[in-house]
């Protein structure tokens, strides 16, 4: 029974699942989605915008340009706001129809699209692939093999590198690569990423989706009545047996299953759908195209496993809206709102005044009381601005600096010595203040922060 | 509650299986990503070297986040492996 189990053993030397291939509708919308989103991955570093990386994850410079938008390290709430609102949506598509993102978007599932197909090209077809498997080393053998190690080592340093120039400007770091130059940082996260993918999409593969990822086990507890799920419908389909084309499986007992086990060959995570959904289902569809095929080669309506809800198959109602997906797409709306305003009313200077550690004030002259204040500014827009100081809440106060109006360029910071100096007397003791930061250009800009002042108690 | 699998008590010891440690070092590699990301965005290696207080070598930014990456994915390991030994060890009585 251990030996013929194919979940004993490491990952890696599990027993290898040799998908068969199939065509139809859903391949196709899964081939489509793969090509969309790795396209977009590969792509996507090497789109400019206003003279820079678009998309720039910059970690050495704590920037993130995502288009137009600059974000530094304050804006990392938004961040966060943007991943609850990633697993909120993952929640409602999965409660409306089940695990979308396993078959069609997940990472996993996209570079194992990439990589069987590269298996197939080198080693053939699933039969084809069994038995140079299963045969001896031969040259034939050795060539394939190796074609396909080539191909897929080659697939996965380039993935590593494009990954990495999501950090790193990626026009200098393909030459640099190409080179052999990478620096030290660049050249291990390369090959990190590099590896994982050619370990997950490779040889991992389904063992991923059922041992390691967390999504496929808390999928389920989205799931009710009326999600879309992988179907196979028993009634119609039992009590299965093989029949000779043309004749009337009725009248010989049987359903519409033939029995062929093509559903089973097909499936990437090895499992057979006709004995209901089980947690290992990806809901990648291969099954149903497998299967279309076959009931059209049958002259039998298509259908026999469909994506369908259990309620439909009960022959109720499918209802899409229902308080679990209502509160979901509410929940999600509102977030996606509120985020939405947060971003664009991001405060496009941000303003730290920070006291200076080492005295509580300076007496200039007999008449002039002085605190000093270093004053950052971030410039997150994507011009540059020039901006102007004032100082809310003291008497008759001079800003003394030795740049009254600083000019910072997009997504710039600076740091600026700033000394206040009011007439002796007129402050007594600790005071809030307030300084605010403006710019000609643009009226939106306005930041007001707050600071202290203190003067000694008694003059 | 008394196990039902009357084999259960004479059971040997399982040692955690490669596959457990593997289970175990990636939940603790999602861990430490989320831990990086939140330390890093609070906390620049650079700033964090002006006191003195790291050495020197790790205030360059690459340096400090590859560090602080694999110290929390270090750290969240040996918590996740101490923690599955401790099961695994658990004494019978607590079934009962």
């Amino acid at each position: 029974m251990a030996a013929s189990d194919p979940d004993v053993g490491l990952y890696a030397v599990s027993q290898k699942i040799h998908a068969r291939e199939v065509r139809g509708r859903f391949n196709t919308l899964r081939v489509i989605a793969t090509c969309v989103l790795l396209g977009i991955f590969y792509a996507l570093p090497w789109l400019q915008w206003n003279g820079r990386q678009a998309v720039l994850f910059d970690l050495p410079q704590r920037k993130f340009h995502i288009f137009a938008l600059t974000f530094f390290p304050q804006d990392f709430y938004l961040l966060t706001w943007m991943l609850v609102i990633a697993a909120l949506s993952l929640f409602f598509f999965t409660a409306l129809a089940g695990r979308l993102w396993c078959g069609y978007a997940c990472p996993q599932t996209v570079w194992t699209e990439i990589f069987v197909w590269m298996e197939r090209l080198t080693e053939g077809n699933r039969q084809q692939r069994i038995k140079l498997d299963a045969g001896p080393w031969t040259f034939n053998k050795l060539w394939r093999k190796t074609s396909k190690q080539v191909l897929w080592i080659g697939l996965a340093l380039f993935t590593g590198v494009t990954f990495v120039g999501f950090f790193t400007p990626v026009r200098e770091l393909f030459p640099d690569a190409l080179a052999g130059e990478l620096g030290g940082w660049e050249l291990f996260w390369s090959l990190f990423y590099g590896f994982a993918t050619y370990g997950n999409a490779g040889y991992m593969r389904e063992q991923v989706c059922k041992y390691m990822c967390p999504y496929a086990r808390f999928q389920g507890a989205m799931f009710d009545r009326n999600t879309l799920i992988i179907s196979y419908d028993a009634a119609r389909g039992e009590p299965r047996g093989s029949r000779r084309r043309g004749t009337d499986a009725r009248a010989q007992g049987l359903g519409d299953c033939i029995d062929c086990t093509l559903c089973v060959q097909a499936c990437p995570t090895g499992i057979d759908i006709r004995k209901g959904l089980q947690l290992e289902c990806i809901a990648c569809a291969a099954c149903i195209d497998a299967c279309d095929d076959v009931m059209d080669r049958m002259q039998s309506p298509r259908g026999l496993i469909r994506y369908a809800t259990q309620a439909s198959m009960e022959g109720e109602r499918t209802r899409i809206l229902r308080p679990r997906t209502i509160i979901y797409g509410c929940l999600l709306l509102l977030l996606i709102a509120a985020f939405a305003f947060a971003t664009g009313h991001r405060r496009l200077v941000e303003v730290d005044v920070l006291r200076d550690r080492n005295a509580l004030y300076r007496q200039v002259d007999a008449t002039t009381l002085e605190n000093v204040y270093t004053i950052r500014f971030v410039n997150k827009d994507e011009r540059a601005h020039t901006l102007h100081l004032a100082v809310e809440g003291l008497p008759d106060v001079q800003i003394d600096t030795d740049n009254a109006a600083p000019s910072i360029g997009a997504g710039e910071g600076l740091s600026l010595a700033v000394r206040l100096r009011v007439p002796s007397g007129s402050v007594q003791g600790g005071r809030d203040i307030r300084v605010i930061v403006t710019a000609d250009d643009d009226e939106r800009i306005r930041t007001v922060a707050k600071a202290r002042f203190i003067a000694p108690v008694t003059p | 509650m008394v196990h039902p699998d009357p084999q259960a008590a004479s059971r040997p010891r399982s040692s955690l299986p490669a596959r457990d440690i593997a289970l175990l070092l990636w939940a603790a590699f999602l861990t430490a990503c989320i831990g990086t990301m939140v330390f890093f965005a609070l906390f620049d290696p650079v700033l964090l070297a002006h006191d003195d207080a790291p050495p020197p070598w790790l205030a360059d930014r690459m340096t400090g986040y590859a560090c602080g990456f694999f110290f929390f994915w270090i750290l969240c390991s040996v918590a996740s492996l101490v923690t599955a030994w401790m099961i695994d060890r658990r004494p019978a009585q607590d079934d009962l």
